[in-house]
């Protein structure tokens, strides 16, 4: 009776001969398998199975007996739904299940026809339907998926079935896509192999940017055991350290047998300053961690280039080149400017780091240069004592340790700050740092417990020791001053980095609350005590909810201010877009300063000029700064905010705009480009002296270590431009020592590693001189210039050292250029582009990747930077 | 068991199997340290797992076989200590402070249109005999109704110099005055309400003049001395040997004469590039006058020789001249370099050349001697710079019998006047002085600052920057040779 509603298949005028062949066959098969006739239905069936299998097909068409069939598919599944349990049931699900793709009507896209009736079918050699079959059944299981409770069990085998045919035909991304949709990603241990874990891995670790914390988490640390599966212990390893997984770090440091990956690994942990503490027994492993390798790597290494001979400041400025007024040549022995001699001190630091050698300190008359600094200043001379031993710990101490014995106090705490920062990235068993200094933390003398206190908090940067805490908290339970409480918070800040160690957010902001309301919390270093408890929340994302709470107390904008650090810190690197937006959306707010405050505040200010005005625009400057700190590590987003960043600075407030400029030298940091040296040239005329002494210092940033020569000739310029203007003139010099930092061989860029880690240690230490740059007078400017030297915890040589088996340097032939993600001819792919080919040890610019020359030597790292291990291979 | 055999690490050397007793008090490892290293036991820090090493006990120093301890101080005893004479930091110094500091003269405030008067000040103030015949000159200056202008001028001009040297900025505001007084169309107003800008060799010259009036002669020590009136002639007069021959007629015979000049003049024409070539084209030019002999206009020659070369010598560059049409005194831009060794013998008569060439035979010795020992000391090492405090020595610059004279013929530049604008009296007019060898002060108003002899030279003019309108020269000094000065100048 169905049968007479059939209609007769109309022909086209243009459709071949085959095709009207084809419609009848196909009609006569429909008119059977809905006949009456019980014999003729299995049959049929097959054979129109059958003609469906082998329908060839183009991209572009539909295969032609499903074309043919769409009409008739209602009547198929009426007869379909009719029919008994049964084989033959089975059978002509599948076909229903099948033919439902071409169907037009949408109650059957809505009934999930396609995987209703999949289900009900054979379940076997669904692959034979071709991949847009798939597409289908994966579609309408993710849309299922949500929709149902106890869908697992039905859907489960089915799911199986179609990774087994995405994983056996090449398309494991798309299996990655379902599995990753219905959250099932541990099924696919299941179906990586040897063949095609890379491309997996690779999209994982693609996805897992774009997927919310919980999610991303759980897709690294399934690279992670990936990647381990099939011995990628290194890029196991970059992974574990991404997610911060300790267990998973110390199981691939236990099941790693092969020497040379471990070291590689243990050199790939060392450059992270890797914190926790691995159980390897392995003594070269050990030293390896400990970076005790540094200074006498870098030394060999600066030997190599022939760069050992110390530069005096003068040198760095080129004063020979500026116009003699400004050299001022009647400044003698006797007469000085302090704050150019204060500059000097720190340039000399800079771009002598790590040389041990340099032509103001270390020569005969070195205390001298000291005495002609002024009073705290010279605490800033003494230190970069410890810049020039950077990383020195066996020969550092001892050149040092003859200040301890003077009677000034500032020279004392200079040489405490120096002990701290020679032993900055490096571990010692003999702690030297902590015995030194440990005993002057509870000193009485102000500069002391300053020098001791901040000098441990760079010496053990990143360590979480809670040893070294306990040394500290107490000084901030007990500080009278709001200085000590700003940068002993620091301390504990670097110290317990992203540790969530509420112990320390406890103690500090304790002690903050207490200062709720009063003038005191006006203070910039109540800015940097917050900025400390921020520290120690260092990436850990949405663990920061307590202490945002906590927050609520402070008033505004402090409370907003203190909030808007700790989102910072929490995401730096992470490139969340969403926070990312949050912060924007609070840049872009207006705020209102309260009105009646002020007039009683400008009466108060005749009396006492020194009390801290509130500046209700700081949350804003903070969070302008987040922006670019959170979006370090993601090219597209820093990309964009960049341009965000112009808008920012054409409407912001000038609080705000003093920030713009950190903001965007933070984006670039170590690496100078064209149009970042642009635009930060034009803010360093801007009008505002803040601003320009900002935009001077970001020009710096860009450069540092990079000895760009462009960089050079613009801040000679500047340094003429702002000859009459102290201050500026200090940040010229200040910026010229960074971008001569360790003689162009050194970076502060946080990201390493092929740039898929970012350095938390090194991003405090660069993130630090930036806060405190947004009040430039009180702090940097000020008296509080050793801030500066938390840039010690960013400072790596920016080089590639090959290392053989045995940890001895070997000098190899390496081709050098632009990263990419993939150039040249199908078939042999390459990641870098316009090649130089150099022989090891060679210095690797931001945004430069390296690649074996010959096939003598293979490197286990995934990628050649920093320092490599390599195995020989046999011939 | 108190006994233990650790590892001591110093600096980059390390010492394996110490053997440490507990029992002991910690003194005597760190005697033993000391024999080892060679450090004082005072000055030991030793140092394990982030403690330090008592003196008294070893409660806190947990000691085990094998491990490594960390020992840190140094064998030199020296204690930074401060130097004896502190550093005096700049940021610490008022203005005044900073300008004795750094030895910059005080600058004059303007006044208003003022800077000619100030310009030519701060260049007459580098004259030290002329400072020296200041301050022992009596007079006062006269109130309003004051009728001895040049008492008065030169009394202002005394007074302005000594607070000057207090090293403040000063607003001359006396001698403007006085000098408004003196020359009513210094006062001149313009449209403004304004003091008008004014020619500065015209205040110069007339300045020069009043003081040549009051300040009298200094008298040397020789007998037969030339007499002069004042001090002002004896320093800055010189006398040009004139000859005046017709050349229509050969018999009338040479007159000759004398005359006193209180300045060079240099004529800037198309072909002078060099300011001694301008200087050159007056002293030998051709007049028309009237012949007695020919009873009718003839030509002369007229050459003018120097007979008498003043220990300054002051030279104006002619720029400006008076322009009929727009009634302005338009200026000549032209690019007229000026030495900064002026050698003015082929000025002179052959008389006074004679007389010249015994000390010029002096300096082309010490030049010599020069450039000898710096040869020499190319070879040598560096003398050891303790003889550059040694105060320079010169032999006189004069002539035995004619204080104020210049004996060698060789000058050096020590001041320049120079103007930037279009016409006399607008633009600016700054004083470049000469403060040391190679430093040079710019003297602009009440804005003084350091510049260098290149900066100096780029004054010859040529384009809109300052050019150099008066030059004052003063004399070259011949240093009496001896070791130490040899020595000084080879280390220079």
């Amino acid at each position: 009776m169905t049968a007479k509603v059939i209609r007769k298949p109309t022909f086209r005028k243009d459709e071949s001969e085959d095709d009207k062949e084809l419609q009848v066959e196909l009609k006569v098969l429909v008119e059977r398998i809905t006949g009456e006739d019980p014999k003729l239905i299995p049959s049929s069936i097959e054979m129109l199975k059958y003609l469906i299998r082998t329908a060839t097909t183009s991209m572009t068409s539909v295969p032609k007996p499903l074309k043919y069939l769409g009409p008739f598919y209602g009547h198929l599944r009426e007869k379909c739904d009719a029919m008994s349990e049964g084989t033959i049931k089975k059978n002509l699900s599948d076909v229903v299940s099948v033919l439902s793709m071409g169907a037009i009507e949408t109650e059957v896209k809505k009934g999930y026809d396609c995987l209703k009736y999949c289900l009900q079918g054979t379940m076997q050699n669904i692959g034979d339907w071709g991949h847009e079959y798939i597409r289908q059944l994966e579609t309408e299981i993710v849309k299922q998926w949500v929709m149902c409770d106890n869908n697992f069990k039905t859907l489960h085998p089915l799911v199986k079935e179609i990774m087994t045919f995405n994983c056996s035909h090449h398309d494991e991304i798309q299996g990655c896509d379902l599995l990753m949709e219905i959250n099932q990603m541990y099924m696919l241990f299941d179906y990586v192999t040897k063949d095609n874990y890379k491309p997996i891995c690779l999209y994982l670790a693609a996805c897992a940017k774009y997927v919310d914390e919980l999610e991303s988490k759980k897709i690294l640390k399934l690279i992670s055991q990936f990647y381990m599966m099939f011995g990628e212990y290194c890029r196991s390893i970059i992974v574990a350290i991404q997610i911060n997984d300790a267990k998973l770090v110390d199981k691939l440091f236990n099941t790693c047998k092969d020497k040379v990956i471990l070291y590689q690994m243990a050199f790939i942990c060392a450059r992270h300053l890797y914190p926790f503490e691995l159980s390897v027994e392995d003594d070269d492993i050990k030293s390896i961690l400990e970076n005790s390798h540094l200074s006498h790597h870098f030394l060999t290494f600066a030997r190599e280039l022939d760069i050992m001979e110390p530069k005096a400041p003068d040198e760095v400025y080129k004063t020979w080149l500026e116009p003699t007024n400004l050299r001022q040549s009647v400044l003698g022995e006797k007469l000085d400017s302090a704050r150019q001699n204060l500059a000097s001190s720190f340039v000399n630091g800079f771009v002598n780091a790590g040389f041990g050698t340099d032509k103001l300190l270390t020569t005969e008359d070195g205390n001298k240069w000291i005495y002609r600094n002024k009073d705290i200043g010279m605490l800033s001379a003494t230190a970069a004592l410890g810049l020039l031993y950077l990383w020195d710990v066996d020969g550092g101490l001892t050149p040092i340790d003859k200040y301890l014995y003077t009677t000034d106090e500032n020279i004392k705490a200079g040489a405490l700050l120096a002990l701290g920062i020679v032993n900055c990235r490096i571990r010692n068993d003999c702690d030297p740092a902590l015995a030194l200094l440990g005993d002057y933390v509870e000193s009485s003398s102000e500069e002391l417990q300053l020098g001791a206190v901040f000098g441990i908090g760079l010496a053990y940067a990143g360590s979480g020791r809670s040893d070294v805490l306990s040394l500290l908290l107490p000084v901030i339970q007990e500080s009278k001053l709001v200085k000590t409480l700003g940068v002993a918070s620091l301390a504990c800040g670097l110290v317990a980095l992203g540790r969530n160690n509420s112990e320390v957010s406890d103690v500090v902001l304790s002690k903050m609350i207490e200062s709720n309301g009063l003038e005191v919390l006006k203070s910039p270093f109540m800015m940097l005590a917050g900025f400390g408890v921020a520290l120690a929340y260092f990436g850990c994302k949405d663990d920061i909810e307590v202490p945002t709470t906590v927050a609520e107390v402070f008033e505004e904008p402090f409370k907003t201010m203190f909030q808007t650090m700790l989102q910072m810190c929490a995401y730096a690197g992470s490139g969340d877009v969403l926070i990312i937006q949050e912060l924007l959306r609070l840049v872009e707010e207006k705020v209102e300063p309260p009105e009646e405050g002020a007039e009683k505040e400008e009466a108060a200010k005749g009396k006492e000029k020194k009390k801290y005005e509130w500046d209700y625009y700081m949350g804003k400057a903070i969070a302008v700064l987040a922006v670019a700190a959170i979006s370090k590590g993601e090219d597209i987003g820093t990309e964009m905010i960049q341009r965000i960043f112009g808008q920012i600075s054409r409407y912001g407030e000038p609080s705000v705009r003093k920030a713009v400029p950190l903001a965007i030298a933070l984006t670039s940091i170590s690496d100078p480009q064209p149009n970042v040296i642009n635009v930060l040239t034009k803010y360093s005329h801007d009008v505002d002296d803040d601003v320009a002494c900002n935009a001077i210092f970001g020009l710096g940033y860009i450069g540092a270590g990079t000895n760009n020569a462009r960089l050079a000739v613009t801040l000679r310029q500047l340094a003429l431009y702002h000859a009459k203007n102290p201050f500026q003139l200090f940040m010229v010099r200040i910026s010229q020592g960074l971008v001569h930092m360790g003689k162009g061989t050194m970076t502060l860029n946080p990201l390493h590693t092929d740039r898929q880690l970012v350095d938390p240690v090194a991003m405090a230490g660069i993130l630090i001189p930036l806060v405190a740059l947004l009040k430039p007078h009180s702090l940097i400017l000020g008296r509080s210039h050793y801030l500066l030297y938390s840039l010690a915890a960013a400072m790596q040589p920016r080089w590639l050292l090959t290392l053989d088996e045995n940890l001895n340097s070997t000098s190899v032939t390496v081709r050098v250029g632009q990263a990419v993600d993939t150039v040249g001819k199908a078939g042999d792919p390459k990641t870098i582009a316009g090649i130089h080919t150099h022989t090891t040890p060679v210095l690797l610019c931001a945004n430069e990747r390296a690649e074996l020359a010959n096939g003598e030597y293979e490197v286990v790292a995934p990628a050649l930077d920093g320092i490599c291990v390599l195995k020989k291979i046999p011939c | 068991m108190p006994q233990f055999k650790v590892k001591v690490k110093w600096g980059k050397e390390s010492y394996p199997d110490i053997e440490v007793n507990t029992d002991e008090p910690p003194m005597l490892f760190k005697a033993q340290l000391f024999a080892l290293t060679g450090v004082q036991p005072e000055r030991q820090k030793v140092m394990i797992k982030g403690v330090t090493l008592k003196d008294v006990d070893w409660d806190n120093f947990k000691l085990k076989d094998g491990v490594t301890v960390l020992l840190m101080g140094s064998k030199e005893e020296d204690v930074p200590k401060e130097p004896v004479e502190k550093t005096v930091f700049v940021e610490d110094m008022n203005e005044s402070e900073l300008a004795t500091a750094l030895d910059l003269p005080a600058g004059l405030t303007n006044l208003g249109n003022t800077c000619y008067m100030n310009a030519t000040v701060q260049c007459l103030k580098s004259v030290p005999e002329l400072r020296e015949a200041l301050q022992t000159y009596q007079g006062e200056v006269t109130d309003a109704g004051g009728v001895i202008p040049a008492q008065s001028i030169t009394a202002a001009l005394r007074d302005l110099y000594s607070t000057m040297d207090k090293g403040n900025n000063v607003p001359p505001i006396v001698l403007l005055q006085m000098l408004h007084m003196a020359f009513p169309r210094f006062a001149e107003k313009n449209e403004h309400g304004g003091f008008a800008q004014q020619d500065a060799n015209e205040c110069w010259t007339e300045l020069v003049r009043m003081l040549q009036q009051r300040l009298p002669a200094k008298l040397g020590s020789g007998s037969s001395q030339e007499q002069f009136k004042s001090l002002i002639d004896q320093y800055f007069g010189g006398t040009f040997d004139v000859e005046l021959k017709c050349t229509e007629t050969e018999d009338e015979p040479v007159t000759k004469n004398k005359e006193q000049f209180l300045q060079l003049s240099c004529f800037i024409s198309q072909d002078v590039r060099y300011m001694h070539s301008g200087l050159r084209s007056k002293m030998q030019e051709q007049i028309t006058k009237k012949s007695s002999i020919l009873d009718r206009d003839a030509v002369y020659i007229k050459t003018s020789k120097i007979s008498r070369l003043p220990a300054y010598l002051t030279i104006q560059f002619v720029r400006f001249y008076y322009k009929e049409k727009e009634s302005i005194n338009a200026k000549i831009l032209k690019d007229v370099k000026f030495p900064m060794e002026f050698d003015a013998y082929d000025l002179c008569t052959p008389e006074l050349q004679e007389k010249l060439a015994p000390v010029r035979a002096k300096f082309k010795e010490l030049e010599d001697a020069q450039v000898e020992a710096a040869a020499k000391d190319k070879n040598k090492s560096q003398g050891d710079g303790k003889t550059t405090d040694v105060e320079k020595k010169y032999s006189p610059y004069w002539f035995q019998d004619d204080l104020g004279s210049n004996n060698s013929g060789y000058y050096t530049l020590q001041a320049v006047l120079t103007h930037r604008g279009r016409s006399s009296s607008s633009g600016h007019y700054v004083g470049w002085v000469r403060h040391t060898n190679d430093r040079w002060i710019k003297c602009d108003d009440d804005n003084i600052s350091q510049v260098t002899t290149d900066d100096i030279l780029k004054l010859s003019g040529g384009g809109d920057w300052h050019c150099a309108y008066v030059l004052l020269y003063g004399p070259r000094m011949l240093e009496i040779s001896n070791v130490d000065t040899e020595e000084k100048m080879a280390t220079d």
